[in-house]
């Protein structure tokens, strides 16, 4: 079934949202996402592009700044919500996954990695600015 | 395809992958550079390429539908995706409207798109911007060409089979159409499965790659330019001089119109204004060398008789009341002329014509022996059509095209049944104006040479006696 536009994100998009809590750059997006993601997700400077421009056209985030080539953006109220329910909808999938999983050790194993990769976040969140 | 250019740091090919074939474009990109050749310029048919030395490079292709060959230079949005691509180690080497190629020499590079959502999305906007409005407007082209051809032949089938551009035009938009279906089946089989792709949530796109589709486009192409040959070879109006000019005015009025969009986009005039500016200069430069090309010709600064007489004399005629009459003489050959029938007196001003066209399916000649319409007392004059029908098949078509013309009701003329035996051929009908006989005879019998079925309609301009009616008979069919 086709994801419609925006109601839910990609890793891509949910990724450059949360990126633009704070005001960021196209180039430092990519450095950030891989970051955070541990170099799990990439964004080619291509999709990033396109996705940022179909981010202003949706009113979700707005141009901060333009210095020459490089341009800052930032996210809006209506981008928050976006990610918002992005959030609630993937907590919804888990809770749905550990409730009726045929493998509750395994749920259970998950919670603790979790739990662990806090401590990763954090350190990640303060490099970041975020 | 290649040709070298006679520096060596250069080479020029043919352009031979799909716009939107991505993975093609970069593996045979890929492929060139380990051979030593670097994309530097991609045209419309070929492209560039420069010497380096053979190394490992990687490719992207990306699109953007939003830009245009008409947007102001430079562009913000441009420089924006120059500027992140070249922070994640892509460099741009080459644009052609939405299409942009970059290369990478980092081992591992971050793909330049990442999301087969965004990056499908943008393909097939990019597509339908660029490709669609082309490919309708020539799939509706050909469908007009096709629609056309049966009221043609209806109207008039002895010009239709006899004419090379007629015959062979119809067959070049078959061609044209085969290529277009050929170039579109494989992009909507692709989009197809690509959409699949994405619904399951795949990472990469399906390879973009259309196979044998290519060669059979390309060779429709083919084909569809060599039904052109026979039309420049053997129709009649289409004259050496009269395509090179064509060629000139559209080399001429395509580099104008380009050298103003190039100013207008270097100006930073706004996308709207350089397209209205550059269509109108498009339409009227073409109007104006049109015309231009059309004074020339009248003005017999090129001249070439579209019916290629073998010798072609021109001279002034003294008329009847003491001017002189400018009057073309043609000297064609003729299969009967009035000395064959009566004396002439040596008659020193006829023009013998004979406009010829033919194709492997008929041959039709309408011929004449005309003196100019300017003295008192005229000589014997002839007019004949002559059809030779190659392909039996077409041999009742066109006679029915003679027997029921419409416009001889119009004229209250009729043919009516007359003696063929005088005319040695099987079949001959007299036409009557108004229930009285003139002069013109529709005849049918057999090409004395060739044994094909022959047509000839003949009108002489006094009335002939059966001696003269036998002896013509002998000419036509004997």
């Amino acid at each position: 079934m086709p994801r419609e536009k925006f109601q839910t994100l990609t890793e891509q998009m949910f990724y450059i949202l949360l990126c633009l809590q704070n005001e960021c750059c196209g180039t430092d997006i990519m450095e950030t996402v891989q970051r955070m993601t541990g170099d799990r997700v990439q964004i080619g400077p291509g999709t990033l592009y396109n996705l940022l421009e179909k981010f202003l056209e949706a009113g979700m985030i707005e141009e901060t700044a333009a210095e020459g080539r490089k341009r800052s953006y930032r996210i809006n109220a209506a981008g928050r919500a976006a990610l918002d329910a992005e959030y609630r909808r993937l907590e919804q999938l888990a809770e749905d996954y550990r409730r009726f999983t045929a493998w509750p050790e395994a749920a259970a194993t998950l919670r603790v990695d979790a739990a662990k990769d806090k401590d990763l976040c954090l350190n990640i969140r303060e490099e970041s600015g975020l | 395809m290649s040709r070298k250019d006679h520096s060596k740091t250069e080479q020029i090919r043919f352009k031979h992958i799909r716009f939107y074939d991505y993975t093609g474009i970069a593996r045979h990109l890929e492929s060139m550079a380990e051979k030593g050749w670097l994309l530097k310029e991609c045209g419309r048919v070929f492209w560039r390429y420069e010497a380096i030395p053979p190394q490992k490079i990687h490719f992207a292709v990306t699109y953007r539908p939003e830009l245009s060959d008409f947007d102001p230079l430079p562009d913000r949005n441009r420089e924006l995706y120059r500027e992140l691509c070249e922070s994640a180690g892509w460099t741009r080497i080459a644009s052609r409207q939405s299409m942009q190629i970059f290369c990478s020499r980092d081992s591992k590079p971050v793909p330049l798109e990442t999301d087969p959502v965004t990056q499908l999305d943008t393909i097939s906007q990019t597509m339908r911007k660029n490709l669609y409005p082309g490919w309708i407007l020539l799939i509706f082209l050909c469908c007009l060409q096709f629609v056309q051809v049966p009221s043609r032949i209806i109207r008039n089938p002895v010009s239709f089979f006899s004419s090379p551009l007629n015959t062979m035009i119809p067959l070049l938009y078959l061609f044209l159409l085969l290529a277009i279906i050929a170039e579109m089946i494989p992009y909507f089989l692709w989009k197809k499965k690509s959409e699949a792709a994405v619904a399951a949530g795949a990472d990469t796109l399906p390879d973009s790659r259309a196979g044998r589709g290519r060669f059979l486009s390309i060779a429709a192409l083919l084909l569809s330019a060599l039904c052109l040959i026979p039309v420049f070879l053997f129709q009649p109006e289409v004259t050496s001089s009269g395509v090179l000019l064509a060629l000139a005015v559209i080399a001429i009025v395509v580099f104008l119109v380009n050298g103003i969009r190039q100013h207008l986009q270097e100006t930073g005039a706004s996308r709207k204004k350089n397209m209205m500016i550059t269509g109108a200069s498009a339409v009227f430069l073409t109007l104006g060398f049109l015309a231009v090309s059309t004074l020339l010709i009248l003005g017999f600064v090129i001249y070439d008789a579209p019916y290629a007489s073998e010798k072609e004399e021109s001279n002034w005629v003294p008329a009847s009341d003491g001017s002189l009459y400018y009057w073309d003489m043609k000297q064609d050959e003729l299969l009967l002329t009035a000395e064959d029938l009566t004396d002439t007196g040596g008659y020193p001003y006829y023009s013998y014509e004979n406009r010829h066209q033919a194709t492997p399916l008929l041959a039709y000649s309408e011929m004449s022996q005309l003196a100019p319409p300017v003295q008192r007392e005229t000589p014997p004059e002839l007019e004949y059509d002559v059809v030779d029908v190659k392909w039996d098949a077409l041999y009742e078509m066109c006679l029915g095209h003679f027997l029921d013309d419409q416009r001889m009701a119009y004229l209250e003329q009729t043919w009516q049944s007359a003696d063929a035996s005088d005319w040695s051929c099987s079949s001959a009908w007299r036409r009557y104006s108004r229930n009285e006989p003139d002069s013109t005879w529709l005849l049918s019998g057999r090409d004395p040479q060739s044994g094909r079925q022959r047509i000839a309609k003949i009108t002489f301009y006094w009335e002939p006696t059966k001696a003269q009616i036998v002896r013509a008979g002998e000419k036509l069919f004997g």
